[in-house]
């Protein structure tokens, strides 16, 4: 490293081009004839002077603006946008994060963090040339505190790490979303994300107790905290789920579970996914909690057992349900003695239960790797969220299948059938323009059936771009003004994760007119 | 300055042309307005606004912290009276109980008894034990935010709405949220309102969601130590692995069931059968026989006392640090004077009615352990005659700056939803 511009060895920074306003984001904008890819056609160029003073706060291996290593940071999981980053900034403690952030609030250059980028709403993508803050660095476990059930983490801990960590202790993290194997705490923050088990235990707002967050013009406020007596605004709620809009965690307080004593889990098989519904309803009003309740359809089960995953499920199965509960060991042979035999009423074809940890873990693999396997089926995916009230799921379910053969697209259903949670996965070709037309359409008319059903339009996922148009169907023109009023407060020039959550029109970072 | 009575006959006049003379009261020195639904809130919201009225909304007033209708605002010296209460109990609306879904839609004006008794018979109920017990109005309860015993093993209000009708102070009516257990669209402004306390806004209508309502319920009461033993006895079984719906220490003279010598010990158990015996037993070898056992109705009965003697009126304080640093505070506290004293075991935070004949002088002793265990102190409700903002006469707030903390954050958000400054984080010393 040579001695002097600690900016010699960085590559110049991308594509000349002057510093663009935010782009008007549709969900799924118009295809380019040559790239099926939407790219940001204005990445953002920063100043050698901006860069050098972020080589400062953070070193030189923190800052990246080589195109090829910031590639992998032009997407998340919402695979159908790409946007290149201004440049990567890698903060290792709170008080660089804090430097990193005041400095381009002086500069006024709108950024977005990002865990580990798996998130499925779009909600890390550098719209307009963003600085991507990774949280990639800021993975330690600052304290675990077994006496009080309680641990403080840095926001790029990895959700299964801290459960593993606590184990030991007889305690866990009960959010589980499908991605913690490589998911982060502060990207569960973002998205107030759930997971199969939150049916039984909540979602990840039920357990952070307090947060450090660095506000978008670099500050550092302390937000709740569990040695702090309530009172006063839910700060920490508000924080939760706001998709990196109202500045980054740096350390996160959560609270942590006993491990239950004992898990049983069975795999009833139906011929359709009306009966496995049916199925659930009976479970759950017969006044069963169950720790997790998942189905999968026949296409999803096709993928699977196509796959190196195969389960074991039946290849001609119309649906697969899950159902496990977890408690205090005595009394849940009973439990799963009643779900059996509603599972049975509904016609079930075959009911599978486990009789040891390594069955019941073999009846889940179906289900938990359902998401990977989808790639068998076509190259490209487009996955919805939208949660309905339980009731409403055999209707819905049925309106999808019929909103799918009539755009001619094929759907993989994957969900949370004790929250209404739907995940119909539309299987598509980009190279496709006109397929892509229809998976838009038909993503549109789910939505819509959804909300009409009373429900809304994400239930873990989060809004981020993708969703951000369809914000209307379910918040009032004084909600949404209400929430971008609550952005303005913690973001009064809108640089933090701009163009995310809200839709045109509200307000600073979204666009157009205000 | 118009004389206090004029300005009130002032303020009952206007609202009578809006609300009628039954959304109209004026029993107390300050006016009652009384509306029945969001339209009429918000038309008294916009009104107060232009006229430049301080609004305090109330519920029941039986949730243990303020009642003005119960005389424990206006008069105090040094506490500015509202220029109008906003009584919510007209706020009736709808009673949308959906088994299937397990959940239920009401008027934030009905009490949490109401909904208990119209969704029992489907097995259901609304997993909740606030302070001030089931008359307590739904409204007031997402109000406060407050939770009781039962948060342990269902979760707080906030862990339980799905969604609410909001008029913020400029009279502007916000739907939140909505009628399904997880939804993550847009800014969570349900969590938000939860808690707030009156300052964003009047809560008119709630949607929570329900649970089964357990097979078998049941309380062990050990007794018979001192507060030290007490204390290490309850945490030890507290720790225990097992899924607890409550987990209380009691010292002083409670009501019965929950009385008996010594110190007590309360654990509750809900669940299957089997599953409670299994715990039962569990907790027979790591505590020995319990002096009682309630079981069913009876075990709901302790509990629901609890919950109903903390909106008795008299001075009522909260100490709060992390649950494992209690024990740092207990031999201070053996030798304060209190009437009663409860400690949730799991949360760490200590609730302590000092009774009307001990002095506020005593318990500055206990200002100096708080500070050193990290913990914090605010009078809920203090003793008469004393001052009443944060800082004046009477035993001092301490360890709760969270407007410092946030940087005023809070102040401006609130601002947003209150520009006229009506609701009481604006008018009212202390409120955030």
């Amino acid at each position: 490293m040579k001695a002097g511009d600690p900016c010699a060895g960085i590559p110049p920074a991308p594509a000349a081009g002057l510093r663009s306003p935010v782009p008007r984001a549709a969900p799924f904008p118009g295809v380019d004839a040559g790239d099926p890819i939407q790219v940001d056609p204005q990445p953002m160029s920063l100043d050698r002077n901006l860069l050098r003073r972020l080589v400062s706060i953070v070193g030189p291996d923190a800052v990246l603006t080589d195109p090829d290593r910031l590639l992998v940071y032009e997407s998340d999981a919402l695979t159908q946008y790409r946007h290149r980053p201004g440049a990567v900034v890698l903060p290792g403690t709170t008080e660089a994060l804090s430097q990193v952030v005041s400095l381009l609030h002086e500069e006024e250059i709108p950024f977005v963090a990002r865990g580990s980028g798996t998130g499925l709403s779009g909600g890390a993508l550098a719209v307009g040339g963003s600085v991507v803050i990774g949280t990639a660095r800021m993975n330690r476990i600052l304290e675990l505190d077994p006496a009080n059930r309680r641990a403080r983490v840095q926001p790029g801990v990895i959700n299964m790490d801290l459960t593993r960590a606590a184990l030991p202790h007889g305690l866990i993290y009960a959010p589980d979303p499908s991605s913690q194997t490589a998911c982060t705490l502060g990207g569960n923050v973002a998205e107030n994300s759930g997971g199969p088990h939150c049916l039984k235990y909540g979602v990840t707002n039920r357990y952070v107790t307090g947060l450090t967050v660095v506000l978008p013009d670099g500050s550092v406020v302390e937000l709740g905290g569990m040695a702090r007596d309530e009172g006063g605004l839910d700060l920490v709620g508000l924080f939760v789920g706001s998709e990196g809009c109202f500045g980054i965690a740096a350390e996160i307080e959560v609270a942590l579970v006993p491990e239950a004593e004992a898990a049983r889990a069975l795999l009833g098989i139906f011929r359709s996914m009306e009966e496995a519904s049916r199925a659930v309803t009976d479970i759950m009003s017969r006044g069963m909690l169950p720790a997790a309740l998942e189905i999968v359809d026949r296409e999803t089960i096709r993928a699977v057992e196509a796959s190196i995953f195969a389960a074991g499920y039946p290849k001609d199965a119309g649906a697969a349900l899950v159902v496990e509960f977890d408690g205090v060991d005595a009394g849940l042979e009973d439990e799963v003695a009643a779900a059996v035999e509603c599972c049975r009423r509904a016609g079930a074809s075959e009911v599978r239960t486990a009789a040891t940890e390594e069955e019941r873990l073999a009846l889940w693999r179906g289900r938990k790797k359902a998401f990977g396997t989808m790639g068998r089926l076509a190259p490209d995916l487009l996955v919805q969220d939208a949660t309905v009230p339980r009731t409403r799921l055999p209707e819905v379910l049925e309106q999808v299948g019929e909103i799918g053969r009539r755009y001619g697209i094929l759907v993989a259903n994957v969900f949370h059938a004790g929250d209404g949670n739907l995940h119909p996965n539309l299987l598509f070709d980009r190279r496709d323009p006109d397929e892509v037309r229809r998976v838009e359409a038909a993503s549109r008319e789910i939505m819509e059936i959804c909300i009409r059903a009373g429900g809304t339009i994400t239930g873990e996922h989060g809004v981020g771009l993708d969703k951000r148009n369809y914000m209307p169907l379910v918040c009032s023109p004084e909600v949404l003004e209400a929430m971008a009023r609550v952005k303005a407060t913690f973001d009064p020039r809108g640089l933090s994760n701009p163009g995310k959550v809200l839709p045109d029109g509200y307000g600073p970072g979204t666009g157009a007119a205000a | 300055m118009t004389p206090v009575a004029d300005r009130r006959g002032g303020v009952l006049a206007r609202l009578a042309t809006l609300l009628g003379e039954e959304g109209v009261g004026a029993e107390s020195e300050v006016a009652v307005a009384r509306p029945a639904d969001e339209e009429e809130v918000s038309a008294v919201l916009r009104l107060a606004g232009e006229e430049g009225w301080s609004v305090l909304p109330e519920g029941a007033g039986v949730g243990g912290e303020l009642s003005p209708l119960r005389g424990r605002v206006a008069g105090a010296p040094g506490i500015r009276a509202p220029e109008l209460i906003l009584s919510t109990l007209r706020l009736r609306g709808v009673l949308e109980h959906e088994p299937a879904d397990l959940t239920v839609r009401a008027g934030a004006g009905r009490t949490l008894g109401e909904i208990q008794d119209a969704v029992r018979g489907a097995g259901q109920w609304l997993a909740l034990d606030p302070p001030g017990g089931e008359g307590v109005t739904l409204g007031g309860m997402v109000a406060t935010g407050s939770a009781g015993p039962l948060r342990i093993l269902y979760g707080r209000p906030r862990d339980q709405l799905l969604g609410l009708i909001l008029v913020d102070g400029a009279g502007r009516i916000l739907r939140l949220g909505g009628k399904v257990v997880k939804n993550v669209a847009g800014f969570d402004l349900v969590r938000l309102s939860t808690g707030s306390r009156g300052t964003l806004g009047v809560v008119t209508e709630v949607t929570f969601r329900l649970y089964p309502l357990p097979e078998a319920d049941r309380t062990m009461v050990w007794s018979g130590m001192d507060l030290r033993e007490g204390w290490e006895l309850g945490r030890r079984l507290a720790r225990l692995p097992l899924p607890l719906a409550g987990a209380e220490l009691l010292a002083g003279g409670w009501p019965s069931p929950l009385d008996g010598p010594g110190v007590r010990v309360l654990l509750r158990l809900v669940g299957s059968g089997p599953a409670l015996d299994r715990m039962r037993a569990g907790l027979l070898e790591a505590a020995g026989l319990p002096l009682a056992e309630l079981e069913g109705e009876a075990s709901a009965r302790a509990w629901a006392t609890l919950a109903e003697e903390a909106g008795q009126p008299g001075p009522l304080l909260r100490v709060h640090v992390l649950p494992e640093r209690g024990r740092e505070l207990l031999p201070t506290l053996q030798e304060l004077p209190f009437d009663r004293l409860a400690l949730h075991l799991l949360v760490g935070t200590f609730r302590i009615a000092p009774g009307a004949t001990a002095a506020p002088g005593g318990y500055e002793r206990l200002l100096e352990p708080i500070r050193i265990a990290g913990g914090s102190l605010r009078p809920v409700r203090r003793w008469p005659g004393e001052g009443g903002a944060a800082g004046e006469d009477g035993l001092p707030e301490t360890g709760t700056d969270a407007g410092g903390r946030t940087g005023g954050l809070a102040g401006r958000i609130a601002a947003g939803f209150d520009p006229r400054g009506i609701l009481p984080g604006s008018w009212r010393e202390g409120w955030r």
